[in-house]
């Protein structure tokens, strides 16, 4: 026992014990991740929670986790948790971290949850498990294999396509004492097929919830996927994400990432291009206002030649909000005729707001195209009053131009529900924005 | 309509206008000349309301009210439109967008109904056939990309379109080939009517030849010196500004 308090080693002390008692109390349909979980406890037991001095979390302290009390699961269910969004999707649905509901039915698909699947399916389960990352390079996807809840694995076969596209939900009880939440998704998506998955994490309010979860995506050679990333948690929430992506040969992967504020939100999204002419483009908005907190990390590893990655992701910070963008490429030696294109812009709407961005370029092969750029600006004083000397209100002025702002890339979004779904909330912010700027 | 009496005003502690005073009546055309660094875009921004224009005495009376007692947007739903010097660029928000809240948030303060998104394209297209824009520049980022010579045709096509009580042109004429000066003439010709008024700032006689105005100031070091009608363009462009023994401080 250490003798001096460490709230930090506490706590990771008290992440594995949690793990522990967790694991003896899950139910005989899930013993037969027993020795993953094992595994990962160790793994997690072994390494150290990352501080101010650990470089990839050097402007996004945990202390919102560690001083959360969040170290507790809920079983019980009740009947208010939020829902997703509403559009002609097969939903699934992970409710305080289990699996509530699926209505999938679809001969492209194959749906396994963790819960209920029988021997084949484990067998299927285990094989792609914890495949696509090293945990000791990721504390909070280490923890998610120690705590495992439940999960999913979907599989879309060979050559073909889902009539409608997946939603899975990640949502919780909206009172209660705080609690928190580990979960896992698996997609396989098999040569020459297609999905479009979408990814909710909903509001649950004033309750302060600790969603932990990892995504773990397995694209087959020219295989296709579109995936919604929409974090709209609020702003006393907690959440870490991963996102692990793995392409085969003339795969595309696109991710549209969309995420609101809440009191710490970490998503770290890592693609491995592994065979020639594998594409990827990652799209990102993130709006921040109050004290809330977002940070992006995406890596992007070129691996194989003739490969493709773009990214665009741009964020507005209002109040004292506080926004981290790390955008790594790594160009393997062998990656040539690599192509990366990466953009970074931020708008800061008061004095108060934060964003740190950092790009970082690591390129071994020598016949690459790279191209990276990261601004950081305010609204403009001569465009405010461009828009005043034609009638318009400052307010109106404001809402206007932050919309403006990440227009480009919110349209990009071809599900029409989604993208509606995401620009109401945004306009929420907008108004908050305009309201505070011109108070 | 707009009369200003004895103002002085001030950029950063530095005095810009010293007493300048001024009548404007409805169906008048003012040019403004005089050399640089005389405060002619000083004064178009102080009516307009821009920040950090600070007034520091004198006044502006505008159809009975009290100019500098509006905010900007105020004052353009009463009425008063400035064709600015440099347009801004927007990227992201659509011309037609921009128009069309500009119009809406005018036609309120009005109490007239909103335009419909249907009629106000049909105006729209309208209007800027005769500013000779291709109509593809309304669904454009305001000004984004534009050349010089359009975003001064954008300029008169959102005064044709918000048909201003008063429109306060800003060096519109500087920087246009033959072609767009005639078009910047015909916007504000066309505009010209008993209840409206124009005070165009400029530096070159040119533009006088197509917008002819009623009434020619010189202003020098933040006040009004001379005063005449059209002829006085004339003689200005032919002898420049030393005959007019502009005194006290030295003309930049």
């Amino acid at each position: 026992m250490a003798t001096q308090s460490n709230p930090y080693a506490d706590f990771h002390r008290q992440c594995v014990e949690a793990s522990q008692s967790w694991s003896e109390q899950l139910g005989d349909n899930l013993r037969w991740l027993d020795d993953a979980r094992s595994e990962g406890r160790s793994l997690f037991a072994g390494l150290e929670l990352p501080t101010r001095k650990t470089e990839a979390w050097r402007y996004t302290p945990i202390a919102p986790i560690v001083q959360g009390d969040i170290l507790r699961l809920r079983t019980t269910e009740s009947a208010d948790a939020p829902q997703g969004i509403t559009g002609d999707f097969y939903t699934l649905t992970f409710h305080n971290g289990q699996l509530a509901a699926s209505n999938i039915d679809d001969s492209a698909l194959e749906v396994i949850p963790f819960s209920s699947a029988d021997a084949a399916g484990q067998a299927l389960i285990k094989e792609y498990l914890g495949k696509t990352f090293d945990a000791a390079r990721h504390p909070f996807a280490a923890l998610n294999a120690g705590t495992l809840q439940d999960g999913a694995l979907i599989r879309v076969r060979k050559d073909s396509k889902a009539l409608k596209p997946v939603q899975i939900v990640h949502t919780a009880d909206v009172s209660g004492e705080a609690a928190s939440s580990y979960n896992r998704v698996i997609v396989v998506v098999e040569s020459g097929a297609k999905l479009e998955l979408l990814e909710t994490y909903v509001d649950t309010h004033e309750r302060k919830v600790f969603q932990n979860t990892v995504t773990e995506v397995f694209l087959a050679a020219n295989s296709t996927m579109t995936h919604y990333a929409l974090n709209c948690e609020g702003a006393n929430q907690i959440h870490t994400g991963c996102v692990f992506i793995e392409q085969q040969g003339g795969s595309h992967y696109e991710q549209h990432a969309f995420a609101t504020g809440g009191a710490l939100k970490r998503r770290d999204i890592n693609v491995k291009l592994l065979g020639q002419l594998a594409s990827c483009k990652l799209n990102g908005v993130y709006l921040a206002g109050g004290r809330e907190h977002v940070d992006f990390h995406t890596t992007i590893e070129h691996v194989a030649p003739h490969c493709v990655s773009e990214e665009t992701y741009k964020g507005i910070i209002n109040g004292k909000g506080k926004a981290v963008f790390n955008g790594r490429v790594h160009i393997h030696r062998d990656a040539q005729q690599s192509s990366a294109a990466m953009n970074n812009n931020n708008l800061l709407l008061t004095n108060t707001a934060e964003v740190n961005t950092k790009p970082e370029l690591e390129i071994y092969a020598d016949d690459v195209k790279c191209a990276h750029g990261a601004t950081v600006g305010q609204l403009d004083d001569m465009a405010l009053f461009y828009f005043q000397s034609r009638g318009i209100t400052r307010s109106d002025a404001h809402r206007m131009l932050s919309r403006a702002f990440v227009e480009s890339v919110m349209a990009e979004m071809e599900i029409e529900t989604a993208h509606a779904y995401v620009l109401e909330l945004a306009e929420r912010f907008y108004n908050e924005g305009a309201q505070e700027a011109t108070a | 309509m707009l009369s200003i009496k004895d103002l002085y005003a001030r950029v950063e502690e530095k005095e810009i206008l010293k007493g300048l005073t001024l009548d404007v009546k409805p169906g008048e055309v003012h040019a403004i000349m005089g050399p640089n660094g005389s405060g002619k875009s000083t004064l178009t921004h102080v009516l307009s309301g821009r920040e950090g224009y600070d007034v520091t005495s004198g006044e502006i009376n505008y159809f009975g009210q009290n100019l500098l007692d509006m905010e900007p947007e105020e004052r353009a739903r009463e009425g008063i439109f400035l064709a600015f010097q440099y347009p801004v660029e927007i990227p992201g928000v659509s011309n037609i967008q921009f128009l069309r809240t500009a119009m809406n948030s005018i036609r309120k303060h009005r109490g007239e109904e909103e335009l419909d998104a249907a009629t106000f394209l049909k105006l729209a297209r309208q209007k800027i056939g005769m500013v000779n824009l291709d109509p593809d520049f309304l669904k454009r980022g305001v000004n984004e990309g534009f050349s010089g010579g359009e975003k001064k045709r954008n300029e008169i096509l959102q005064m044709l379109m918000l048909e201003p009580k008063l429109a306060l042109l800003d060096e519109t004429d500087s920087g246009l080939d033959i072609d767009a000066l005639q078009v910047v003439a015909n916007g504000v010709n066309a505009l010209r009517s008993p209840d409206r008024a124009v005070v165009l700032v400029t530096h070159y006689q040119r533009l006088l030849n197509y917008i002819v105005p009623d009434y020619v100031h010189v202003l020098a070091n933040g006040r009004i010196v001379k005063s005449g009608g059209r002829e006085l363009a004339l003689e200005l462009e032919e002898k420049g500004y030393g005959w007019l023994n502009l005194d006290d401080d030295k003309v930049a």
